[in-house]
């Protein structure tokens, strides 16, 4: 090994206990800040993706003035030209849905319903909706059914085999009214969402509201979260914007976006102070390894050792003690974020309830991007190098003879 | 005829110009010449650590010029000063000279590696070193766990790692016991016997001044005596 490194290695074990202390405070740190960050994108992920997936997708094309009146009147024509301009933009898959609403009856149980048209093979790999189907199966394509939520179907008592009534208006003010045989009973873990919904096919959605060929959306999904941005703007550029309205799940879910941003910004605070505790740990530490070797220094200097090459070991010093600590973190943190992440913890009380109310099962789902943890390290390391600077500009200035005789 | 190492002019030193000025030294020609063995007396505050840490490159005079081996250090830029000491002068200090963690050899070896010497020259230098101070058994030690005046012995090969043009020791023996001081100091006579290895060193031990060749007395600054107890043996 390089005799400077071995100097500073063994410069940093002068001091054994208050060395080990000095880590232990960036390990304890730096886990607790991959811990934390971990668990919030975990959650922030999977609220987005569960919400994103059933509710609106990562982007959506509407008619233009759709979302701010979400009425059957508002939608568009399915055209294929339209499909071609957003596949070309390179996103992962489209999905045509036509949403309204509608009177479901069953015997003397009626309730109101938000009914979705779906196209079952191009959905299934989206929302996974196929995957959530308890009873039955959903319709085939051009198959005249429904499929109700879970509580839905307990409330109207309606079960597989049996037939429902649908009442409410059509497109263009016509009159629908339908009777549809119950296919399929699914279970979409949100309890708002279960007493709620029910899937048709889209074309015999489209035949029963009178809308043939029309949608009201277009679901863009994109291959992960990050894709988003860059994807909205393709998608903005490509469209007609005098028609078509492109819109994101953080404007089509503000609520979501507001609480995830809140709920992070709190915690980039707990971990700043944090940090800020342990620089000045760091920043203690290495005072005193450099003021109590001042004589040291200076006799190094004297005998012709560059104070440049003296301020690298002092950095190398400084910079060993942080990466071991946060060496130390990341191995020990990124198995228990891992173990989190297949594990999720099951939340309680208020927050469980908070958690339902945006249609999410009550878990907090680590994540396990070991991006989290190599942006926790660099950000340590870079404070580190930062507080280091400190001793080496010092050094930069010592006399020799002042030193020697300290 | 022996080389100059050391040619001081009108050497003065004035502290604190500004406010409260102490004049460290008045005045002073000094001329050491290769294979010298000399020692800078006076009693306390008589100006030799001053003068040593002028003729050493660690502090610049107020008036007059020092050459040493045959370069005026004030022409010197810092980081060429710091070179210039590594390549051409030894130190060994009153104490505390070593680095705590690294052993005998090693403390040796860090002046060759920062002259760029390689690990094979280093290690080989290193260990005749210590065979020429009597430590080579003591070569894995670190210094805490030697005396002071082993310590003192393994600063002296230190300084002689680098093949300095001199070796400046302020009171190298001020820490020891009289036992210890005489053996460093024949140790050192021995060196410069042997080797031609020039040593200037300061002192107020009697019998450290007994062993000197040539003695320059210091007083209040000035340069009050200077005399070869020894005829100089020139090569
Ligand atoms: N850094 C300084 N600032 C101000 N005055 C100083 C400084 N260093 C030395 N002096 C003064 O200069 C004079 C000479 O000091 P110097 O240390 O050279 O003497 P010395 O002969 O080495 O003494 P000693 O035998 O005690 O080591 C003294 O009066 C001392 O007080
Ligand atoms: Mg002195």
């Amino acid at each position: 090994m390089n005799m400077y490194l071995t100097l500073a290695w063994r410069n940093i074990w002068r001091n054994r206990r208050r060395t080990l202390i000095t880590m232990a405070s960036v390990f304890f740190a730096v886990l607790l800040a991959i811990i934390m960050r971990s668990a919030t994108k975990g959650v922030y992920e999977n609220m987005t993706d569960t919400m994103v997936r059933f509710s609106s997708g990562y982007i959506q094309v509407h008619a233009k003035g759709y979302w701010d009146e979400r009425i059957i009147d508002n939608s568009f024509s399915n055209c294929q030209a339209l499909w071609r301009r957003i596949e070309q933009t390179g996103v992962s898959s489209i999905v045509p849905r036509l949403e309204t609403f509608a009177l479901l009856a069953a015997g003397d149980k009626s309730r109101p319903v938000a009914i979705t048209g779906i196209d079952p093979s191009r959905e299934s790999g989206i929302t996974n909706i196929g995957d959530k189907i308890i009873e039955g199966r959903l319709p085939k394509n051009g198959e005249q059914g429904v499929v109700l939520g879970v509580t839905l179907s307990n409330i109207l008592r309606a079960q597989v085999g049996d037939s429902v009534v649908l009442l409410g208006q059509g497109y263009h003010g016509n009159m629908a009214a339908a009777l549809l045989p119950v296919c399929g009973v699914v279970r979409l873990g949100s309890p708002k969402l279960d007493e709620s919904m029910a899937y048709m096919d889209l074309s015999a959605c489209q035949n029963v509201f009178s809308a043939d060929s029309m949608i009201t959306s277009l679901s863009v999904m994109v291959s992960e979260p990050d894709a988003m941005e860059s994807a909205f703007h393709a998608i903005s550029t490509t469209v007609d914007t005098n028609l078509y309205e492109v819109m994101h799940w953080k404007q089509m879910l503000p609520e979501l976006d507001q609480l995830v941003e809140a709920d992070s910004a709190g915690h980039y605070i707990t971990i700043y102070i944090l940090y800020l505790v342990i620089s000045f740990g760091l920043f203690g530490t290495m005072l005193m390894m450099t003021r109590e070797r001042l004589h040291e220094f200076g006799i190094l200097v004297a005998i012709g050792m560059h104070k440049r090459v003296l301020g690298f070991i002092v950095v190398i010093e400084l910079f060993l003690i942080s990466a071991i600590g946060v060496l130390a973190a990341s191995s020990v943190g990124y198995p228990l974020v891992n173990w989190f992440h297949q594990h999720p913890i099951r939340v309680g009380g208020r927050v469980a309830d908070v958690y339902r109310g945006f249609g999410l099962e009550a878990i907090i789902p680590c994540s396990n991007d070991p991006t989290v943890i190599a942006y926790q390290a660099l950000l340590v390391m870079l404070v580190t190098m930062l507080l280091a600077t400190y001793p080496f500009v010092k050094i930069q200035r010592l006399q020799p003879l002042q030193a020697i005789n300290s | 005829m022996a080389q100059t190492v050391i040619d001081a002019h009108n050497v003065s030193k004035v502290y604190n110009p500004g406010t409260v000025p102490v004049k460290a030294l008045t005045d002073v020609h000094l001329h050491v010449e290769e294979g010298e063995f000399t020692a800078l007396v006076g009693p306390s505050g008589s100006g030799k650590s001053t003068l040593l840490n002028i003729i050493g490159g660690l502090d610049k005079p107020t008036t007059g010029n020092v050459v040493v081996a045959g370069k005026d250090l004030a022409s010197l830029a810092s980081n060429k000063l710091i070179d210039f000491r590594l390549h051409h002068i030894g130190f060994v200090f009153q104490s505390f000279n070593l680095v705590p963690v690294l052993s005998a050899k090693e403390n040796i070896s860090l002046v060759m590696l920062m002259q760029g010497a390689s690990k094979k020259e280093r290690n080989l230098r290193a260990e005749e070193l210590l065979f020429r101070v009597g430590m080579s058994d003591k070569m894995d030690v670190r210094p805490g766990e030697l005396s002071g005046g082993q310590q003192q012995r393994i600063a002296v090969a230190r300084a002689m790692a680098s093949k300095p043009k001199f070796i400046l020791a302020d009171e190298p023996t001020a820490n020891l016991d009289s036992k210890s001081a005489a053996n460093l100091l024949d140790m050192m006579a021995e060196l410069n016997r042997e080797d031609k290895t020039t040593f200037i060193f300061s002192t107020h031990d009697p019998r450290v001044i007994e062993k000197a060749r040539r003695v320059v007395t210091l007083e209040d600054g000035r340069i009050v005596g200077d005399t070869a107890k020894t005829p100089l043996t020139h090569v």
